[in-house]
């Protein structure tokens, strides 16, 4: 378990992540991630390759209504490196959840190969309701697919989520699909389930 | 009469010439950092193909690559090519002509 944490830390501080939150300038991006305890709705612009701005609907199950954000997310750092990428990614935003003001603040950091790829999410709501998360992925493609090909990737992630209502961590396998602008991803663990469709435009 | 052939010579030689240098004209190659995932590079393509000069996009996630098809009688600076692909969050590494 010790060995265990010391990975997840090393993971941590090595991340960046696959799903960019700001992508090309110009860009639109719609991001449909429906778990067992949250649904998260998310529609952004890049107003640049360093900035995007939108909305987003979080409804979390313990809690007796969604909550409507508006936000910014900055990409502060990118390394582009020759077989690799890395970001580190800061996200804002001010929400309304049953008529009081809820604040969110976070921070992603990834990094990727076309072989693996490890990414952390960190992530809080600031409010009546008050939660935060910690998403940590790592994933790898069982094969190097081409530009225009269908890719693949394993994933394995582990969250946790902390609220007044409850803390509980958990781990998901999960399989995750893309091709052109178009991205899906599923997991279970036979009691926690997730899936994810992204698409750019 | 010698005159006319050597005219109609030299005009059919430049038709020629002119078919065939455009039928060779070479592709611009852009050797990128950064190109790892095609799901975050698909604004490459999108960028590039708003340009009118633009024929083709081609995006090598094995050569790190992105060829330019440019079409007959149009051209694309290579400063374009660097800020576009900038917009797109890479950065160009050399561009060959």
């Amino acid at each position: 378990m010790r060995i265990f944490s010391i990975f997840l830390i090393f993971m941590s501080v090595a991340t960046v992540l696959m799903a960019n939150p700001v992508i090309y300038q110009d860009g639109k991006m719609i991001d449909v991630i429906v778990d067992s305890k949250t649904t998260d709705i998310q529609f952004f612009y890049s107003v640049s390759p360093k900035m995007a701005v939108g909305y987003r609907y979080f409804e979390y199950s313990k809690t007796p209504s969604p909550t409507h954000l508006g936000q910014v997310n900055l990409l502060t750092k990118r390394w582009n490196k020759e077989d690799s990428q890395a970001n580190i990614y800061l996200l804002g935003g001010l929400g309304v959840q049953n008529d009081s003001i809820t604040p969110y603040i976070g921070g992603e950091i990834d990094w990727e190969n076309r072989r693996v790829y490890v990414s952390v999410l960190a992530d809080q709501l600031v409010g009546n309701d008050p939660m935060n998360r910690w998403v940590l992925r790592t994933g790898v493609a069982p094969y190097l697919a081409e530009f225009n090909e269908l890719n693949t990737w394993f994933i394995i992630q582990v969250s946790q989520l902390n609220s007044d209502q409850e803390k509980e961590a958990w781990v998901l396998p999960m399989l995750r699909l893309f091709k052109d602008n178009v991205l899906l991803e599923v997991g279970s663990n036979g009691t926690m389930h997730q899936a994810t469709f992204r698409v750019h435009f | 009469m010698k005159t006319k052939k050597v005219i109609l010579f030299l005009v059919s030689l430049f038709i020629f010439s002119t078919a065939l240098t455009a039928e060779v004209a070479k592709p611009i190659t852009v050797k990128v950092n950064g190109l790892v995932c095609s799901f975050c590079a698909q604004g490459i393509k999108k960028r590039f193909s708003k340009f009118d000069s633009v024929k083709s996009v081609q995006v090598s996630l094995e050569k790190k690559t992105v060829v330019l098809e440019i079409k007959e009688g149009k051209s694309l600076n290579d400063k374009v090519i660097k800020d576009e692909l900038e917009k797109s969050g890479y950065n160009v590494v050399r561009i060959e002509r």
